[in-house]
């Protein structure tokens, strides 16, 4: 049953890919719609969590070498990131800090329980340093989950559109802003575009993990 | 072909065994960073310092790196399936992520930019 489901999985994934490839819409980024499709799936053919749960923990545990990966990208443009580091350390603090702040504060502002608090403050980091940082914090982790997850796809589905409206053209700046705010999934959705913002959505990516580890000692 | 096969298999090991070793760290020194993010840290330092050519990894780590993608679609089923919340707090609490969420991209995209000098910037994109 796992290796029939982890198949429908990578199947699904491969139909999504070519669909995006062809129409190039930023609503139909194959991890969107691969979420979804298999959530249909599972329902239609009522196949339970459980069941599926062998295929989570076999992909999540590729999930980290695949991460590593991200250093082969941020090593062949090194030239380029090392040039920008005061731009790329200025953006990273402000950004990371400006959706940090918002979301804690509009959480307070409707009396939000201080564990959801918690939760919201790390959801820009990528899914194991957000899982740490809420379970250092007392925040509940399966929210913090969905919250990482959610933020991702926000980031990876309206984010490139964002930059192109607000005027944020050059390849360094769009990665570096879709890989510090939405991790792993805005940088898988970003690389698309080019190897040179995948490069520095993947080292902000990296960096804003290790920044929010350090602010939310403090906030 | 096989040769091909083995190559990747052993890029594919390597990363897998420095993923472990940052896992080892994070673990061991109690960090609030976790494995791969210090596994990262710990290739690309290898790769900088020319301990680990770039050969013994690109392969491995370009095809990993094209299907980023693929590795999060499980965790989100299984995170996204379990939609329990009352459509009141779902409602907020969407706001809230797509107002911080949007803010935080414009606000670093923006920045950096104004900061590299837009310029100098699109040279590069004629240059890479």
């Amino acid at each position: 049953m796992t290796v029939l489901l982890l198949s429908i999985t990578i199947a699904v994934y491969l139909a999504s890919r070519r669909l995006y490839k062809n129409v190039r819409v930023a609503v139909l980024t194959p991890v969107f719609t691969s979420t979804a499709a298999m959530i249909v799936i599972l329902l239609v053919f009522g196949i339970s969590l459980d069941t599926y749960e062998p295929v989570i923990d076999l992909v999540t545990a590729v999930l980290g070498p695949a991460t590593v990966a991200l250093a082969v990208p941020v090593y062949k443009h090194r030239k380029i990131i090392l040039r920008y580091s005061r731009a790329f350390l200025w953006s990273l603090t402000i950004g990371s800090l400006t959706a940090a702040l918002i979301s804690l504060s509009a959480a307070n502002l409707i009396y939000l329980s201080s564990q959801l608090i918690t939760s919201l403050t790390v959801k820009s980091a990528t899914v194991p340093i957000a899982l740490e940082l809420a379970e250092l914090q007392g925040g509940d982790l399966t929210m913090t989950a969905v919250f990482v997850m959610i933020t991702g796809l926000i980031g990876a589905v309206f984010g490139p559109g964002l930059l192109t409206i607000a005027g944020v053209n050059s390849p360094a700046a769009r990665g570096m802003a879709v890989g510090t705010i939405a991790h792993g999934i805005g940088t898988a959705h970003i690389i698309n575009e080019g190897e040179l913002q995948g490069a520095s959505a993947a080292a902000a990516m990296a960096c804003a993990g290790i920044f929010l580890s350090l602010i939310t000692t403090v906030l | 072909m096989i040769k091909d096969f083995t190559a990747l298999a052993l890029q594919f090991l390597l990363l897998w065994v420095l993923f472990q070793i940052g896992t080892w760290f994070s673990e061991t020194t109690g960090l609030a960073v976790p494995g791969n993010v210090i596994g990262l840290i710990l290739l690309l330092t290898l790769l900088i310092t020319r301990v680990i050519p770039i050969s013994w990894v690109d392969r491995g780590a370009g095809l990993f790196v094209k299907h980023l993608g693929f590795f999060f679609i499980p965790i989100c089923v299984g995170v996204l399936a379990v939609g329990t919340l009352s459509p009141q707090l779902a409602f907020s609490l969407t706001v809230i992520l797509l107002l911080s969420t949007l803010a935080g991209i414009a606000v670093t995209g923006k920045i950096f930019q104004s900061i590299a000098g837009r310029k100098e910037l699109e040279n590069d994109r004629s240059s890479t």
